[in-house]
């Protein structure tokens, strides 16, 4: 059986393929279908999800929560006596809902895990290990808003075949996607989002503005453990957050208290950081091309679309275009997570209804950063050599794809050239930190002349990099002249090589 | 534009007497060379005291111009001294004894101003200084000064006339000294700018100074009218020390160094300078408002183009938070003129938007993806005003 893991900065989910060819999300033995991203220890033992957060609320110092957004960085969670990382605790969490997954399916052959579209390498690369050391068999992952198109293109809730938007604003990251979608064919034309922007952010916010209200009528300053408990601590907020979506005025019963915070004041504090989403759909459509007015629905995915300001905001950019929701836009991703893994697994897994639902649906991805490698230019006016980025894959090119670019040799009896490979997210032809070299230990060297004669300078070296549908790029550097090359291969579906070092806990 | 400043001169020892047949040195055109070519040339005889065994005629040159000796520069290795880039030529007489007898006018060497640098440009009065040297004997010639006397055995001078016409190699060290005090005068206040003046920050102007002043004993083959590099790092720590303390009792300007910095800094200086001013800001690790201002200001007296100023502040203005809440306004920081259209600035905004989240992960330093994020708040917060 295959299943589809949403692995969310807030809340997790798994959905399966079932034996009628329809993605349905399985619950935990509550039947929860969210359970809270969240670790814990205590009672000795480790606890996931709705436990975890009940620790993380009144006891912060054992459990740990919203690490999504560290994935791949340095930073570390104590619970209790151990400092965890970011990829230990999403271990936790990938096991737990394995687990849950196994109390409706006999076994699990094959899982794909979701990242936001703009993940970094290291994020990526983390999310992988993750899954590894979960024991999780993982072939895949895929973008969560790539996942939730690929959900409502196989529900038939769209509007047809056309342009779409795809609007994932979910716990921890924001996402958006413009895809376009033809009987079936699912194409990803362009994909951005802010990593650190989402539900959290704004009870972040919440938090503060009911804290200074407090203040204000007690007049007394919270310390930070009275900022851990009821009702200033981050659960009771985020619940005081989802009140507000539905009405105009809540009433916060505070050590004695009563305060009043209205809709208009939270939404006028988080509008600064909704803006970031609407600059981001805007940059988005340029990079495709494509006006709003060309859109045939704005798909909504995650739990924060339901803040009505982030709505108001979703219909000024997109105006007059349709928006299209399940109820459930919390489940999308991990429904479309879970179709995914049934168009990549092989048809012989399936049975004839779940190999007819899928039949119709193909998935083009694009590249979520530029490819290129590093060159020596000279100044202009001093003549002084400089090295430079140039891309040779551009961000937002549809995957499979193959380039290629020759460069030359710079002086005569040059006889050998370092292969680089770079990476940015935006087109840099300085090198500078925002440039990532991937790849720079491999040497092409031409081959001797009889003799002892030599190479002269502008020898043509062509780069060619491929990247296939597996993302796996492909770089060659050949010699022109003499066919000789070299070639650089890089899986970035594989987990790193040293997260075995790692994985002890 | 002519520097004259008060600098030390090079001492020399007095010229020798001429002996009984008068020995001298004259200077003169070539004639089949048209191109201002002097010819350095010696007659006479000079009576030894000793035993030469091999001699050489060594000739420095200086410019005498107001009384001062000030070295001749030359950038041809073959006429230079052993250990700076003074001009000197030596003319081989190999082995003697007795007395040096030369019986007509002998060329001992040429001077081109094709191929010397003086220390000023214009028309100059020049000196040549020919020197008999033993070469059994130690001697040491340094910016055409003896340093040790033991070999050097007889010395004659003449003066002539010469144009000059490159630019003089001295007002460009003036003016790279000038610069270097401009800038620590400004860092000074960039820092005083932040807030109080940390440590750290004084290690950071430190630091640059450091750097300046090994790369200026390195390049101590060019003379620039220090005696040594201890003079030249005490005069330097003597213009932190008077700017630590006018910025101390709030009497450090910035107008006074930014006239002088328009008078004479290249856009390569500008963007030194502008560099080290972030490199102090980032001690403090809190950008304020002044302190942009009067880096805003230094970009504008350079013409630094803004270009260059946005790869520069990109650079370092990660690397610092921006204060918790915003306390500079986001235009202010990402560069953005007041007079500016709304939508002008909305369109930089956006731009600036785009670049910092685009990058934020690229970066694999957490605090500086922290920055970039807050950089990233400060731009929506900002971005809220015009739409
Ligand atoms: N009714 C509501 N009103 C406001 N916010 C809501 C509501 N329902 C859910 N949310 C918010 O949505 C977020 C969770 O959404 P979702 O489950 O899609 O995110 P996630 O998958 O955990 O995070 P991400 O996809 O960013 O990693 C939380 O911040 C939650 O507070
Ligand atoms: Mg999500």
């Amino acid at each position: 059986m295959i299943t589809g893991i949403d692995l969310g900065t807030t809340y997790s989910a798994v959905a399966q393929f079932d034996k009628h060819g329809r993605p349905v999300i399985m619950g935990n033995e509550k039947a929860e279908p969210l359970v809270p991203s969240c670790v814990a220890f205590f009672d000795d033992q480790w606890w996931v999800g709705r436990e975890a957060l009940r620790q993380w609320i009144t006891g912060p110092n054992n459990a740990a929560a919203r690490f999504k957004r560290y994935m791949g960085t340095s930073e570390r969670f104590d619970i209790g006596e151990d400092s965890c990382t970011p990829t230990e605790l999403s271990t936790r969490v990938l096991r737990h809902m394995h687990h849950i997954a196994l109390g409706h399916l006999d076994e699990v052959d094959t899982t794909v895990v979701t990242i936001p579209a703009n993940f970094s390498v290291e994020a990526r690369q983390a999310t992988i290990d993750a899954a590894k050391q979960a024991g999780l068999n993982m072939d895949y992952i895929i973008n969560e808003p790539t996942a939730a198109a690929l959900y409502y293109a196989f529900s038939g809730d769209l509007e047809g075949d056309g342009h779409y938007a795809v609007y994932d604003f979910g716990g921890g990251t924001f996402d958006i996607s413009l895809i376009h979608i033809e009987s079936g064919q699912v194409d990803v034309i362009a994909s951005n989002g802010v990593s650190r922007l989402g539900g959290m952010d704004f009870d972040r916010i919440l938090q503060k503005i009911v804290r200074e209200k407090y203040e204000k009528e007690a007049e007394t300053t919270l310390d930070d453990q009275e900022l851990n408990e009821v009702p200033f601590d981050l659960v009771n907020i985020e619940q005081l957050k989802r009140r507000l979506s539905r009405r105009e005025t809540v009433t916060v019963f505070a050590k004695g208290i009563l305060l009043e915070i209205t809709r208009q004041e939270f939404e006028e504090s988080i509008s600064g950081l909704i803006m970031q989403a609407e600059v981001c759909c805007g940059s988005t459509l340029r990079e495709a091309n494509l006006s709003s007015s060309e859109l045939s629905g704005v798909i909504l995915a995650g739990g924060s679309t339901r803040v009505p300001c982030i709505r108001k905001s979703i219909e000024q950019t997109f105006t007059d275009i349709p928006l299209i929701e399940s109820m459930n836009v919390d489940e999308v991703v991990a429904l479309g997570a879970v179709i995914y893994a049934a168009i990549r697994c092989d048809s012989s897994q399936h049975n004839a209804v779940q190999n007819a639902a899928i039949a119709p649906l193909h998935l083009q991805e694009v590249t979520n950063m530029n490819f290129g490698t590093v060159y020596v230019g000279f100044h202009e006016d001093t003549g002084m050599p400089y090295q430079a980025n140039s891309v040779i894959i551009k961000k937002g090119t549809p995957i499979p794809c193959s380039k290629h670019e020759s460069y030359f040799t710079m002086y005569d009896g040059q006889n050998e050239v370092k292969c680089r490979i770079t990476e940015c997210a935006r087109e840099e032809t300085d090198l500078n930190e925002f440039i990532r070299i991937i790849s720079d230990d491999t040497i092409l060297k031409l081959p001797d002349l009889p003799s002892g004669a030599i190479w002269p300078e502008n020898e043509e070296i062509i780069v060619t990099f491929s990247y296939d549908e597996n993302q796996i790029m492909h770089c060659s550097f050949e010699h022109k002249s003499s066919g000789h090359s070299e070639e650089v291969v890089l899986d970035f579906n594989r987990a790193s090589d040293d997260s075995d070092e790692s994985s002890d806990s | 534009m002519m520097i004259r400043p008060n600098i030390r001169g090079i001492q020399i020892e007095p010229a020798s007497s001429l002996g009984p047949s008068g020995v001298k040195v004259r200077v003169s055109d070539v004639e089949s060379l048209d191109l201002n070519v002097k010819q350095v040339e010696f007659r006479g005889v000079i009576p030894l005291e000793r035993d030469l065994c091999f001699g050489e005629i060594v000739t420095s040159l200086f410019d005498c111009t107001g009384g001062r000796l000030l070295p001749i520069q030359c950038d041809f290795p073959e006429f230079q001294e052993e250990e700076t880039s003074a001009f000197q030529m030596t003319y081989d007489i190999g082995e003697i004894g007795g007395s040096l007898e030369f019986q007509e006018w002998t060329c001992i060497g040429l001077i081109s101003p094709m191929f010397i640098n003086g220390p000023f440009e214009d028309t100059r009065n020049l000196m040549v200084v020919t020197r008999l040297v033993d070469l059994d004997l130690e001697y040491e010639i340094r910016h055409g000064q003896v340093i040790s006397h033991d070999g050097v055995f007889w010395t004659g001078i003449k003066k002539f006339k010469l144009d000059l016409f490159d630019d003089g190699y001295l007002e460009s060290q003036i003016r790279l000294h000038k610069f270097h005090f401009t800038s620590i005068n400004l860092a000074v206040l960039t820092a005083a700018k932040c807030g109080h003046i940390k440590t750290q920050t004084i290690e950071v102007i430190q630091e640059k100074m450091d750097n300046w002043l090994d790369e200026a004993d390195s390049l101590d083959k060019i003379y620039d009218g220090y005696r040594n590099s201890q003079e030249r790092s005490e005069k330097y720590s003597r213009q932190l020390d008077q700017a630590l303390q006018k910025a101390k009792n709030k009497t450090l300007r910035p107008s006074r160094f930014l006239t002088e910095l328009k008078q004479r800094c290249s856009p390569a200086q500008a963007t030194e300078l502008i560099q080290f001013c972030f490199d102090v800001i980032m001690t403090n690790q809190t950008i304020t408002a002044p302190a942009l201002e009067l880096i805003d200001n230094i970009a504008k007296t350079t013409r630094i183009d803004t270009k260059e100023l946005e790869k520069i502040r990109d650079d370092r203005i990660i690397k610092v938070g921006t204060g918790s809440d915003f306390d500079i306004p986001a235009e202010q920081f990402l560069g953005i003129n007041s007079y500016w259209k709304p939508h002008k600035k909305i369109k930089h905004l956006e731009s600036e938007f785009h670049k910092w989240n685009s990058r934020l992960n690229l970066v694999r330093d957490e605090d500086t993806r922290e920055n970039i994020q807050r950089m990233l708040n400060m731009i929506g917060e900002a971005l809220r005003k015009y739409r």
